[in-house]
């Protein structure tokens, strides 16, 4: 099955060939071959991870403009609309076309558009005496970003709060499911899948559930050619499995400090949408030492794309950072080697040119070849140069990421709530481990006061203290000024579920697999920032160097195993099994209808947020699970940062 | 890709839209053949030059991808020269047209620019016509590229051959006059007069299969006739005429080689010149690589920045307003005074 963004790729390409049948001839494709491609928020950022301008620019996009953007005639060109379906985009299609814009209008929706919209629609462009240029209206099911191969983000914003918020109407939450039970189906549409859907009863999965099957099972009886794989093909019997799981039932998983590149590139760099922007502190170093901080002191900040085909991404976005600070030296030690074998060649190539044209001029026949040996060296150098920068700006820019990542750990002192979570989630406290978080949360020596809350938070969530500890360790906290509310929600939460479900408590008690860290660091010893910028691996603290987390499944990760593997699992056992291949009248009748796995490929997506390290999680679990070759690919409403959901829970919290 | 064809989703609703278009054309009635067949759309020169150059290059692409294959293949039966030295003249003169048309395409798009103006266009249809105008010429330099690569492979692909036939020569001709006088006399007398007389064939190497290697390469074939010849050499006058091919096989095959070599050498420096005028395209690949998400970023700074330009402006402006005050005064008092003391 090819991945998620090749699919989604292929299908946007289509969509910016006029979605022409695909195997139409090329030659068709010049009757329009310049095209203008207009987009909303939400679309740029489906295209953004994607696809380049160069890419655009080869498939005859001419500009790509936001739809909310100031934007001027371009006669004699086709537009395609790439926007979500809502009435302001609507109106200011309507718009377009009253000004007469373009040429003709290619409306591409990227949720299946309402039929009151498309009446809109029709209305708007009827009053412009636009609708004979309105030469498609299409529904693509693209409303999803897929930022990695097994990676996808539902593109659904404060989510969790929204369905937990005791205000909110009936007719937001609705619209809320909807939209992600919109979203889900289009990543399966993509696809071309019908999976058996698993979730826990009772919950906002289950009503995502329940919407996803109505759909599946309508696009079915349509005859939908995306899910042309009839029940009786082959295909049926590896039909993947798509588990609908919520973020309340495993909090600490988000609010957990990561440790490893990519989480940490999320949580302190605030990557999104594969894309982040930090100081270029190398540079800025530079500058401000020799002409003396002519932006007045403001720093350099780069963006820079973090993509699946960068090599060193690939190969270390999951590692600790430690080992990312020795690959990035490594790297630079290869790099450098390579530099110098092809110099080496080239002086030799050089000196063996000369000698041959020397002796090629005084008629010596046979040491003519020599030149053209020298020449061929000189061209395998040229054609091996831009491979090698672009290996050189990979490198400089994962330097860069490094130094900045360092600097905010050395700043935060976030090693040590790694260690001391680390403890916490082994559960294997210490007396000294308890001194050692009691000191961190109460003292505020290290690490901002919302690091101090989510150290807090989990352990509250995973250690459940006596209340009186926790009531002065909360005190002490809003004695700093810190924001309290997230912990006073997560307490209700919880005081929620255990009235709710006794038994789920200890299902999953987590095993350590690995030993008890050494939570002594010492952060006197700093290292000078200034170096760091030359060689990571020396500025790294020895202490920091051995902090290399454990490995151990988190909750999702357990239960997606089971599912998978069809094994018996305390709160797997209860999920609810849809099959939308069968009809809801003969589910109902006779549940065990659905099958039950086990199953090769898992779809995975969490309501309410998901976190890089869960994803990380479920890839390591992927790789490494019994019996081989079994496939995750995970999704969720949105990725979330500690801080962000910290933001979301404190507006649930009481308003004290 | 999966390797069967699979159907992208997506559902096409333009058929509804149409007809809920067409039911409210209907209530409304106001005029009727609104929603009527697409209108006949008038182009500018500007968007037809540029199609069709588009499509001549895609044209001229399949040319030279016949062209590889052409210069690739170096069967023994089917030499290619002559097609390949056809191809390579019209895909020099498809190059050289199509890059004398994007220079004329540069005058439409002045006009183009014109006409946008009147219609309230500007910039953007700027950079449309600038970019069009790019991507012919990044096509254009995408395909001189390719065409020169495949004149390299032509041309050193006959340079071995000529290498070849040098060290055959060079072992060819010590047999061939190991022979005695007879060969040479035989032909001197005439007795080879046919082979003279129709010289044209062996100007393309033979075309008679060897028995011992019908499939070989031509370079190859060359070799063995010179081998049978030398071998063959001492066996009469079978062998006297093989040796006299050789002698003229080497002369005039060298000379055709070394036009077509000139010929392939002197279109690689045509096509530099092309290449310069489409150098400025190559240069600006870079910003290429972006994201469209990039340009929002600028944006945002270049709002910023322009806001940062407005709030001074205003300061200035509003420390002019002081001073204007001042004079308004001043004015005013001189007025009042003119009027009631003077």
């Amino acid at each position: 099955m090819a991945s998620i963004r090749a699919r989604q790729t292929e299908s946007i390409n289509r969509m910016l060939d006029l979605n022409r049948a695909s195997g139409a001839d090329y030659g068709a494709a010049w009757q329009e071959p310049w095209k203008v491609l207009i987009y909303d928020r939400a679309c740029q950022d489906v295209i953004s991870p994607l696809l380049r301008v160069g890419d655009l620019r080869n498939r005859g996009i001419t500009l790509h403009l936001l739809i909310d953007s100031e934007r001027e005639a371009v006669p004699d060109v086709p537009a395609i609309y790439f926007v979500m379906p809502t009435a302001e985009n609507v109106a200011k299609i309507g718009d377009d076309c009253a000004r007469r814009l373009y040429d003709a209008y290619h409306v591409n929706f990227a949720a299946p558009v309402s039929r009151e919209l498309l009446e809109e629609l029709a209305a708007v462009t009827l009053r412009a005496e636009a609708v004979s240029q309105v030469s498609q209206v299409v529904d693509q099911y693209l409303g999803y970003v897929s930022l990695e191969d097994e990676l996808v983000d539902l593109n659904v914003r404060g989510s969790f709060r929204r369905l937990n918020d005791p205000a909110a109407s009936d007719a937001s939450i609705e619209t809320l499911l909807d939209s992600i039970a919109t979203a889900i189906f289009s990543v399966l549409a993509t696809l071309g899948v019908v999976p058996i859907i698993r979730c826990p009863r009772g919950g906002a999965a289950q009503m995502v559930a329940d919407r996803l099957a109505r759909r599946l099972r309508d696009a079915l009886r349509s005859g939908a050619p995306s899910f042309a794989d009839g029940s009786g093909s082959s295909a049926a019997f590896q039909r993947p499995v798509l588990v609908l799981a919520e973020r309340s039932a495993d909090m600490a998983v988000v609010l957990q400090h990561p440790w490893s590149y990519r989480a940490l590139c999320h949580d302190l760099l605030g990557m999104r949408l594969n894309r982040l922007q930090c100081a270029d502190s190398a540079a800025a170093d530079d500058i401000a030492g020799a002409a003396g901080a002519p932006n007045g002191g403001k720093r350099i900040t780069h963006a820079y794309n973090l993509e699946p085909s960068d090599f060193f991404w690939r190969a270390q976005a999951a590692s600790p950072f430690p080992a990312v600070a020795e690959a990035v030296d490594a790297a630079i030690q290869a790099y450098r080697v390579q530099v110098e074998a092809i110099n080496a060649g080239n002086a030799n190539g050089a000196a063996g040119g000369a000698a041959g044209r020397a002796a090629c001029a005084s008629g010596g026949g046979g040491s003519c070849d020599d030149l053209g040996e020298s020449t061929r060296q000189l061209q395998a150098a040229m054609s091996a140069l831009p491979e090698l920068q672009e290996r050189k700006r990979v490198i400089d820019m994962h330097t860069n990421i490094a130094t900045a990542l360092l600097h905010k750990i050395k700043m935060t002192g976030l090693d040590s709530f790694v260690s001391a979570e680390e403890a916490v989630l082994a559960r294997s406290l210490s007396a000294a481990d308890r001194a050692t978080l009691e000191e961190l949360v109460t003292t505020g020596a290290a690490g901002t006061a919302e690091d101090r809350v989510r150290l807090l938070s989990l352990y509250f969530l995973l250690s459940s203290p006596p209340d009186a500890e926790l009531a002065r360790l909360t005190a002490a906290l809003r004695a700093q000024g810190a924001d309290v509310r997230p912990l006073a929600y997560l307490r209700t939460m919880a005081a929620f579920r255990t009235r709710v479900a006794m038994a789920a408590s200890d299902g999953g008690k987590a095993k350590a697999a690995g030993g008890v860290m050494n939570s002594v660091f010492n952060f006197a010893d700093k290292v000078g920032v200034g170096a760091s910028t030359r060689s990571l691996t020396s500025t790294l603290a020895a202490n920091v160097k051995q902090l290399l987390p454990a490995k151990r499944e988190t909750i999702l990760t357990r239960a997606v195993a089971a599912v998978l593997e069809a094994k018996p699992h305390a709160d797997v056992d209860g999920y609810l099994t849809v099959d939308p291949r069968v009809s809801a009248e003969a589910h109902a009748a006779d549940p065990s209808l659905a099958r039950r796995g086990p199953f090769r490929e898992a779809l995975v997506f969490v309501i309410g947020g998901g976190s890089y390290l869960e994803y990380q999680n479920l890839l390591d679990y992927a790789a490494q699970a019994q019996g081989g070759g079994r496939r995750v690919l995970y999704g969720c409403t949105e990725l979330l940062t500690g801080s962000e959901l910290l933001a979301q829970l404190a507006q649930l919290g009481p308003a004290t | 890709m999966a390797a069967r064809h699979r159907e992208v989703a997506m559902c096409d609703r333009t058929g509804e839209f149409l007809a809920i278009a067409e039911g409210l054309a209907r209530r409304i009635a106001t005029r009727p053949g609104i929603v009527g067949p697409p209108r006949v759309r008038t182009r500018s020169d500007f968007t037809q030059m540029t199609a069709q150059i588009g499509a001549d290059i895609y044209a001229t692409t399949q040319k030279l991808d016949k062209l590889a294959q052409l210069a690739q293949s170096r069967s023994l039966f089917d030499d290619p020269t002559v097609e390949v030295n056809e191809l390579t003249i019209i895909i020099k003169q498809d190059l050289s047209s199509l890059n004398a048309k994007l220079r004329d395409v540069q005058l439409a798009m002045r006009e183009y620019r014109a006409q946008t103006g009147a219609r309230g266009g500007g910039r953007q249809a700027e950079s449309h016509t600038a970019h069009v105008v790019d991507a012919l010429k990044l096509q254009l330099s995408t395909a001189a590229k390719g065409f020169q690569d495949v004149l390299q492979v032509r041309s050193n692909n006959i340079r071995v051959q000529m290498d070849r036939q040098k060290q055959f020569e060079g072992a060819g001709r010590p047999a061939a006059g190991a022979m005695g006088g007879t060969g040479a006399q035989c032909g001197g007398a005439g007795c080879g007069g046919g082979a003279r007389g129709a010289p044209a064939p062996l100007f393309t190497p033979p075309r008679a299969p060897l028995p011992d290697e019908p499939a070989g390469r031509i370079v190859e074939t060359v070799i063995d006739i010179g081998r049978l010849g030398g071998a063959a050499g001492a066996g009469g006058a079978f062998g006297a005429q093989q040796a006299q091919m050789q002698e003229m096989l080497p002369s005039n095959y060298l000379e055709s080689r070394a036009l077509a070599v000139e010929s392939v050498q002197s279109t690689i420096v045509e096509l530099g010149t092309i290449f310069q005028q489409l150098q400025s395209v190559v240069a600006e690949q870079q910003h290429l690589v972006e994201r469209i998400d990039a340009q929002v970023d600028e944006t945002v700074m270049t709002v910023d920045s322009t806001q940062r330009q407005l709030l001074r402006l205003y300061q200035t402006m509003s420390g002019n307003r002081l001073a204007m005050k001042m004079l308004a005064m001043v004015v005013a008092f001189m007025m009042t005074y003119g009027a009631f003391f003077a």
